[in-house]
């Protein structure tokens, strides 16, 4: 049925920018005859959205539509009565039968449209899409799945000859099964995929399967081409006008401020578009960000207000730190508020105009750093001063090469001689490489983590008080412990509660588990490893085989 | 507080020379035959004599102990719960938020999510706890508990999770929908919906460890939970003791943005808790524990927390170890009370007065500083009229002692926040308290008190007040020195308000800073000199670090390489008769001697040799003797030697010297050699069976009957090995 006129003015409102998709889709699914079985819808940035427009279509154009997302059907028997119970809407009690396997499912399927619709018009449809498809299609071309497709017809054709009735029903739109997050199905449904998208023949019923995903087509589909190719439909990603439309249509504050509030997603567009495209994360940094705002304006009398353009401005740099907090979800929206837009909110007042250059921007730019360093300084602080030093240790083991240990952790003089010969060669050679820091961590095994480790300890965790000793006694006693330490059962359950803790990864399989040593990759960042030898008293930077 | 670890400190007194040194490690000897059970228990190394105990005193102080402990331990869980309260109230708050008027501009429903993180895995439980009792007073809460065993999949997960919710249903009983969809549980959540009125029901599912799910698990689970966001209003609460970062790091990105993560942590780190605890524990005047901790079970306590494990559980494990230490002491019986155990005092004379009882009445006698008599006759009496004086006494100083450590904490505080320089203002509260165990506060006291002659008049004032606050917080039955100090205070204090000049401030400074100093060196006592301190304080010995911390591979092959420093009291032996410890560790030491691969008849020949000559019990002839050493110096005594002789020798069964080597072992084992043949290779297997099951053999196939070493670089004293 194609949507009244209102209905489609509706949906090309609700969702702008969108008016050739949603009117494509109406036209494709408008006639139940001239549906396609095979539909997919690939939005690689905002897939939520496809899948609420799609269903708003399914809706206008009086679809009998069963949506399901893939994600929450783990198994083949959830995601058949998923799909059937939505299509009986309740009513029906299913047969057990039917969610057993795919021959099931399609006699489910061809039970409950056959009782619930008795107006199928099936010879007729027949008729008319063969008369389509020839105009449509070279003839010369015939595809296999044609071919059986077309043998599939005849089958329903007798099957189904005696349903002819009376044509005075309203018009009823199409079958319609649509799966959200397609791309999931390969993961729990993968033997689904190829009976799902030729649905149309297994079920030799009329029924359009749409897949919404984020991945395109070639990620999804089945491998040796089991499956026909879909009717695609690329979704493209918002422009200005649409999006700042696409985000402005929820607002639901008072009218006064509906012209502010423009101004607001203007900007928020104009700062974050360029690195997020998704409406959906920038609608959620305006639904953080705007509730304050709105709420600080509105303590303002009338004519006391600041000027929207100076406020909108004064908030650019929240913006910027909204891509670095709320974007990447480090900070709930509480604490983002109260970090980032209390302090500019507060310094608007009405007797003395603010100046955004003078408040706004120094607070962010200094933000990030202060915080990952405070981060790495809470971190230093609640963790024991031995698992402090297994993290320099495995941060060094990562990054060095196991060749250089011997020369930067050589003690003997011979040996720290070599060590500088071959340091400098060293760095000559390497100067084409990729640093190591930039390489990623490299595993290592527990051994050396151990050496390292002793090593550092008997160096930087001397005892404290020297003055009654000499110094050669107390360098002994630092090594012999360092050498117990290393071997004691809190140590070794430190490094493997901080590979709990995600601080060091356990490298390999679990099966493996007793097989050799076990390999760890250093956790931690740069920031974190150079405070935490900072707290213990170690020169980092003196340690690392190519400096950073 | 200072972190970094101390050195041994040349003011400690030596230890007991009693104190087990190899207490974690124990020999089981193999001819238990021989020794009854009773005999066995009492040689167990750090078992306290009987002599110097009274008769029934081990159960008694069992008792005591477990009482002390008991409270000792209640204290400290009440602590932690009020430090927990906070942090409870917060996440309670975030989790009953009334979520029902969403944000319009929001674009999906998110699911709240607290993460309450820390680095203590038992504390972040006990916030769990604490948090779910709170949330199960109310109705309208449905707690749902999800552990990583239960959740390996995604179908395992949600089976849990709706299991747990719907299992006392009958309605969702009969719908009979599958486990593992959450549209069971809308339905089940209807139903409730329609028995509560304001229809606020939801759904709490408390994750405990979340580090230890699979993250992919995790994943799936939010998402779908997002899916029905709508219809079951989910609460998750995530405990873990990973930074409150790892969520982000590790979840993907659908799934993260489906949530509302809120973090909470405690609000102190692990170092402050412990300065708490410890605080309360011992320092607090309104608590008096049963048993003082001395300085060396301090350093112990707090060395360990800095450097290996700052969880609460390791330290109620080394308080519980400490008070077990403590209560070997015989005289620890007079702990609690003077009864000794008995029913009534009448009883405990005539136990003191007892004959068998004269090793304890010596060791009382001695710990209560009383010049020992002649002929030692104390009355029973008598004896336990000073014991009931001494505790009296000890309570008196120790509660002296923690008021005067917290008004020097008070005054250090002070000083410290008026700018002053000194060594002693950057003392940490674990140095002052180590100090303070030690009974050498009073020198930093003096320095302080020397630092108040320099406040101006206003700064005088305040302090005055502030310390004067301090002294109002007080029990008031206190003892007279507080109550002194107090007047004094108060008296000074107008005193000052009145002074105008410079010449008179100084004298005020002046009389305040004595009047501090004589307060200071009256209260901070030296707990180790009071009469019967053992009773109640742990003093400078204590467990050895190495029972909660040991290194398993050391001491295993510390005590194979040297068995008779770890065997039972009774039966050292000289070193140069160690071969006769046991068979293991004589197999040990000629696997030392060995190359990396063992053949295994050398090393049953080794063994042989060397057992013989350890069981000879009279040294025979001297024939016999330069034999051996013959066979020793030439080498079929060891694998490794006779591995790297030259090509020519190691030519098996076939070599001269190994023929005259069977004739020397014939030659000693006089009676029947077939029979010392059997014994020797059985010795030989069980011996060889221990050493593979402690993991120092690997068999290889590189070599017929070969064996590969697994451990190479052993310590070992040059002059050991010259003896062997």
């Amino acid at each position: 049925m194609w949507p009244p006129n209102a209905a489609l003015e509706a949906l090309e409102l609700a969702h702008p920018g969108r008016s050739s998709i949603v009117r494509a889709l109406c036209a494709l699914l408008a006639d139940r005859d001239a549906a396609p079985p095979f539909l997919y819808l690939h939005d690689a940035f905002c897939p939520r959205r496809t899948h609420v427009m799609l269903t708003d279509v399914l809706r206008s154009v009086n679809a009998r539509a069963s949506v399901v997302d893939a994600r929450s059907c783990i198994s083949q028997r959830a995601f058949f009565s998923a799909v059937l119970r939505q299509l009986t809407s309740g009513d029906l009690e299913l047969e057990k039968s039917w969610t057993d396997s795919v021959d099931g499912f399609c006699a489910g399927l061809r039970e409950i449209l056959g009782i619930s619709s008795p107006s199928e018009r099936v010879p007729r449809s027949l008729t008319k899409r063969k008369t389509r498809k020839s105009k449509s299609r070279s003839p010369t071309k015939k595809t296999p799945t044609r071919r059986r497709r077309q043998a599939v017809e005849s089958d329903s054709d007798s099957d189904n000859a005696m349903n002819v009735d009376s044509d005075n029903a309203m018009p009823l739109g199409p079958v319609v099964l649509a799966i959200d997050s397609a791309e999931h199905l390969r993961d729990h449904l993968a033997d689904l995929l190829v009976p799902l998208t030729r649905l149309h023949e297994l079920a030799r019923i009329d029924i359009t399967v749409v897949f919404v995903s984020s991945n395109s087509w070639i990620d999804v589909q089945p491998p040796f081409a089991a499956a026909p190719d879909p009717y695609m439909i690329h979704v493209p990603p918002l422009d200005k006008e649409s999006m700042i439309a696409t985000l402005s249509l929820p607002y639901a504050g008072p009218p006064a401020l509906l012209s502010l509030f423009r101004q607001f997603i203007a900007s928020l567009y104009a700062t974050c578009s360029a690195f997020i495209r998704d409406p959906d994360e920038l609608a959620y940094i305006a639904a953080v960000t705007w509730p304050p705002v709105a709420a600080r304006i509105q303590e303002f009398e009338d004519g006391n207000a600041p000027s929207d353009v100076r406020l909108v401005q004064g908030l650019v740099p929240a913006f910027h730190a909204a891509l670095d907090a709320l974007y990447t979800r480090a900070l709930a929206p509480e604490e983002f508020t109260a970090l980032h837009l209390a302090p500019f909110l507060s310094s608007i007042s009405a007797d003395r105009p603010f100046s955004p250059s003078k408040t706004a921007p120094s607070s962010p730019s200094k933000k990030g750093p202060v915080q990952e360093n405070l981060e790495a300084q809470a971190l230093a602080d609640d963790l024991p001063r031995v698992a402090q030093f297994a993290l320099v240790a495995a941060y060094l083991a990562s990054f060095n090469p196991p060749k250089s240990d011997i020369r930067l952790f050589a003690r003997s003089t011979e040996e720290r001689r070599r060590r500088q010969a071959k340091t400098t060669k060293g760095k000559r050679a390497a100067v084409a490489k990729i640093p190591p820091r930039l390489a990623g961590p490299a595993p290592f095994p527990l051994d050396r983590l151990l050496a390292l480790m002793g090593r550092l300890m008997e160096d930087f965790d001397a005892p404290v008080d020297d003055e009654e000793e000499g110094m050669v006694d107390l360098h002994d006693i630092a090594r012999e412990q360092a050498e117990m330490d290393g071997g004691r059962v809190q140590t070794l359950g430190l490094i493997s509660e901080l590979a709990t803790l995600r601080l060091l990864h356990r490298v390999g399989s679990a099966d493996k588990a007793l097989e050799g040593p076990p390999m760890f990759k250093c956790g931690v960042s740069y920031a974190v490893a150079l405070a935490l030898a900072r707290n213990l008293g170690i020169p980092l930077a003196d340690y690392l085989w190519e400096a950073n | 507080m200072a972190r970094g670890r101390r050195a041994p400190r040349k003011s400690d007194p030596e230890p007991e020379p009693d104190t087990p040194q190899n207490e974690n490690c124990y020999i089981i000897p193999f001819n238990t035959s021989h020794a009854s059970r009773e005999d066995a228990a009492a040689v167990l190394p750090g078992h306290p004599s009987a002599e110097w105990d009274v008769d029934g005193g081990p159960a008694a102080r069992l008792e005591a102990c477990a009482a002390a402990l008991k409270k000792c331990l209640d204290r400290m869980q009440n602590v932690l719960a009020q430090l927990r309260a906070k942090t409870v109230d917060d996440i309670h708050g975030f989790v009953t938020t009334d979520r029902r008027t969403a944000n319009p501009l929001m674009p999906a429903l998110e699911t709240p999510a607290a993460v309450i993180s820390g680095s203590d895995p038992g504390l972040v439980m006990n916030i769990m706890d604490d948090l779910c009792e709170r949330l199960e007073e109310d109705d309208s809460n449905n707690v749902v508990h999800l552990h990583a065993s239960d959740c390996s999949n995604i179908a395992g997960t949600l089976k849990a999770l709706i299991g747990s919710l719907v299992k006392n249903s009958d309605e969702s009983a009969i719908r009979g929908g599958a486990s593992s969809d959450l549209s069971v549980l809308c339905a089940w959540l209807q139903s409730q919906n329609q028995s509560q009125e304001d229809g606020t029901v939801r759904v709490v599912v408390l994750f405990h460890d979340v580090e230890m799910f699979e993250p992919t698990v995790l994943g799936e689970l939010f998402g779908i939970c997002s899916l029905y966001a709508a219809n079951i209003p989910f609460v998750f609460c995530l405990g873990t003791s990973a930074r409150a970062d790892f969520l982000r790091a590790c979840l993907p990105r659908a799934a993260l943005t489906a949530l509302h993560i809120r973090k909470f942590a405690m609000a102190q780190t692990s170092t402050a808790v412990f300065e708490t605890l410890i605080r309360k524990l011992y320092f607090d005047p309104e608590f008096s524990p049963d048993v003082m901790l001395g300085p060396a079970a301090f350093e112990l306590l707090l060395d360990d927390t800095n450097r290996f494990n700052a969880s609460i559980e390791f330290l109620r494990s080394t308080l519980r170890l400490v008070h077990m230490h403590h209560f070997a002491e015989p005289v620890t019986s007079f702990c609690l009370d003077e009864l000794l155990g008995q029913t009534d005092r009448a009883h405990a004379e005539r136990l003191l007065e007892h004959g068998e009882s004269i090793g304890f009445r010596e060791r009382l006698l001695a710990a209560l500083d009383v010049p020992p008599t002649p002929n030692s006759i104390v009355s029973g009496a008598a004896l336990l009229d000073s014991v009931v004086s001494a505790r009296a006494n000890f309570a008196e100083k120790t509660m002296g002692l923690r008021i005067a450590f917290n008004l020097l904490e008070t005054l250090q505080k002070f000083l410290r926040e008026h700018q002053f320089r000194a060594a002693e203002l950057r003392y940490g509260f674990g140095h002052l308290v180590q100090l303070c165990l030690e009974g050498t506060l009073d020198e930093t006291a003096k320095e302080l008190c020397t630092l108040v002659l320099k406040l101006s008049a206003e700064q005088l004032q305040a302090l005055l007040k502030l310390l004067y606050a301090e002294l109002r917080k007080l029990p008031p039955q206190n003892g007279s020195a507080e109550q002194q100090l107090r007047t004094r205070i108060l008296q000074e204090k107008e005193s000052v308000g009145e002074t105008t000049s410079i010449d008179d401030v100084r004298q005020a400074a002046d009389g305040v800073s004595r009047l501090l100093h004589e307060y200071f060196s009256e209260r901070l006592v030296k707990l180790h000199e009071l009469p019967l301190c053992n009773a109640w304080y742990t003093g400078h010995t204590t467990c050895s670090p190495e029972l909660l911390n040991a290194n398993p591979r050391a001491s295993t092959l510390a005590s194979l390489t040297f068995p008779y420093a770890v065997a039972p009291p009774g039966e050292e032996r000289e070193p140069q008769q160690q071969e006769q410890m046991s068979d293991t560790s004589v197999l040990f030491k000629r696997y030392l001697d060995s190359g990396k691969l063992i053949n295994i008849h050398d090393w049953y020949r080794a063994f042989a040799f060397n057992l013989h000559k350890g069981e000879r019990r009279v040294p025979a002839d001297t024939d016999a003797d330069e034999d051996d050493e013959d066979e020793d110096s030439d080498g079929p005594s060891s694998p490794k030697r006779r591995k790297r002789g030259s090509r020519a020798s190691k030519s098996p069964s076939k070599s001269p010297k190994k023929r005259k080597k069977d004739a020397s072992v014939a030659k000693w084992t006089e009676e029947d050699p077939a029979e010392w043949e059997a014994e020797t290779k059985a010795r030989f297997l069980r011996s060889y069976h221990e050493l593979e099951y402690l993991g120092f053999i690997r068999h290889t196939r590189r070599k017929v009957e070969h064996v590969q070493r697994t451990v190479f670089d052993v310590p070992l004293d040059d002059e050991d090995d010259e003896q062997l």
